[in-house]
């Protein structure tokens, strides 16, 4: 059922899935196959991923601390304004007690 | 059949969290119960992949954490409707999702469409014959690691995604930097797998290029 990848364009298309690993078997040996046989490829093969790699290097961000307590708080105003549900308020910590965990049973 | 078997998966027990903390399908039972901490657990343990998700769509933190703020309300508020067979996750995704594009819709700046915009991304050249030509494959990856985090290769790569088309650009970072799901990037957007991959592969490429480009002018 393997049919041979020829073309570098039939290689480049594959591209996305082979690198994350997703390609069926059998494609990704056909890609490899091709690759064995064409440098441009192999470089091509290898900025692909460089790409990927120096973006999320470059644009990673975590949520600011402040953002997480501005919104807890946030959260907890608009609770407090507007009781919907018969409950303790989610967002004041003070009140959160540790919740048990699952191995502790048995 | 099909159906059957969807049901068993679904009434099947939660796979239990490597944390050992009450999974999600838990957590939103005792919160539509009630139980407040339960619902503060799940902001918890959503709020960072939300943000990256508002972040990526609206462009900006302020407006990121307007996002934040209205999704997490609203799914409070809505928690009552929402039904165990779907993902919290996605369910939430969506919602913040929404209120990023009424947000970017308000001010003018809905993102931009196929349509409305005809789509010339940089990509590699092929010969007739469907074989790369030279100018496509010039090797910097060795030396995007010695360059790794110099200033002027941070700006290269911001301009460049900066110049994608939005839905491009916004499945880019999902996907490659914050590491969502292609499922979950298709249900936040509304589109479908193979269209969230397609935009993928093509702003890799375009990104490729433009590096490229930067390479071999920093020679
Ligand atoms: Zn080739």
């Amino acid at each position: 059922m393997t049919s041979p990848i020829h073309h570098c364009k039939e290689c480049v298309d594959l591209l996305g899935e082979y690198v994350e690993g997703v390609l069926p078997p059998d494609r990704a040996k056909a890609l490899e196959d091709h690759l064995s046989t064409c440098p441009p490829c192999i470089t091509f093969v290898r900025t692909y991923r460089a790409t990927r790699k120096l973006c999320r290097n470059a644009l990673a961000t975590e949520m600011p601390k402040e953002l997480m307590s501005s919104l807890s708080s946030f959260l907890g105003d608009r609770r407090r304004s507007k009781t919907r549900l018969p409950t303790t308020d989610p967002f004041d910590t003070t009140h959160v007690a540790p919740l048990p965990l699952r191995g502790g049973r048995g | 059949m099909a159906d059957l078997n969807q049901t068993q998966r679904e009434l099947a027990p939660e796979e239990p969290r490597p944390d050992g903390q009450p999974g999600d399908r838990e957590l939103v039972e005792r919160a539509q119960q009630g139980d407040g901490p339960a619902f503060a657990m799940l902001v918890e343990r959503h709020q960072r992949q939300l943000y990256r998700l508002a972040l990526r769509m609206t462009g900006s933190e302020a407006d990121a954490q307007e996002v934040l703020q209205e999704a997490f309300l609203n799914a409070y508020q809505k928690l009552p409707l929402f039904r165990g067979e779907a993902q919290f996750s996605s369910w939430l995704y969506r919602i913040a999702a929404n209120s990023a594009l009424m947000r970017l819709r308000r001010k003018r700046r809905a993102p931009d469409t196929l349509a409305e915009q005809p789509l010339e991304l940089a990509g590699p050249r092929f010969s007739a014959e469907g074989y790369l030509e030279p100018a496509s494959s010039s090797d910097w990856s060795q030396r995007a690691d010695e360059k790794m985090m110099s200033g002027e290769l941070g700006d290269a790569i911001n301009k460049a995604v900066a110049e994608l088309p939005d839905d491009y650009r916004t499945v880019f970072l999902l996907k490659d930097v914050d590491g969502l799901s292609n499922e979950d990037i298709a249900n936040a957007l509304a589109l479908t797998v193979p269209a969230v991959k397609s935009r993928l592969h093509r702003a890799r490429l375009a990104l490729r290029e433009k590096l490229g480009e930067f390479f071999d002018g920093a020679k």
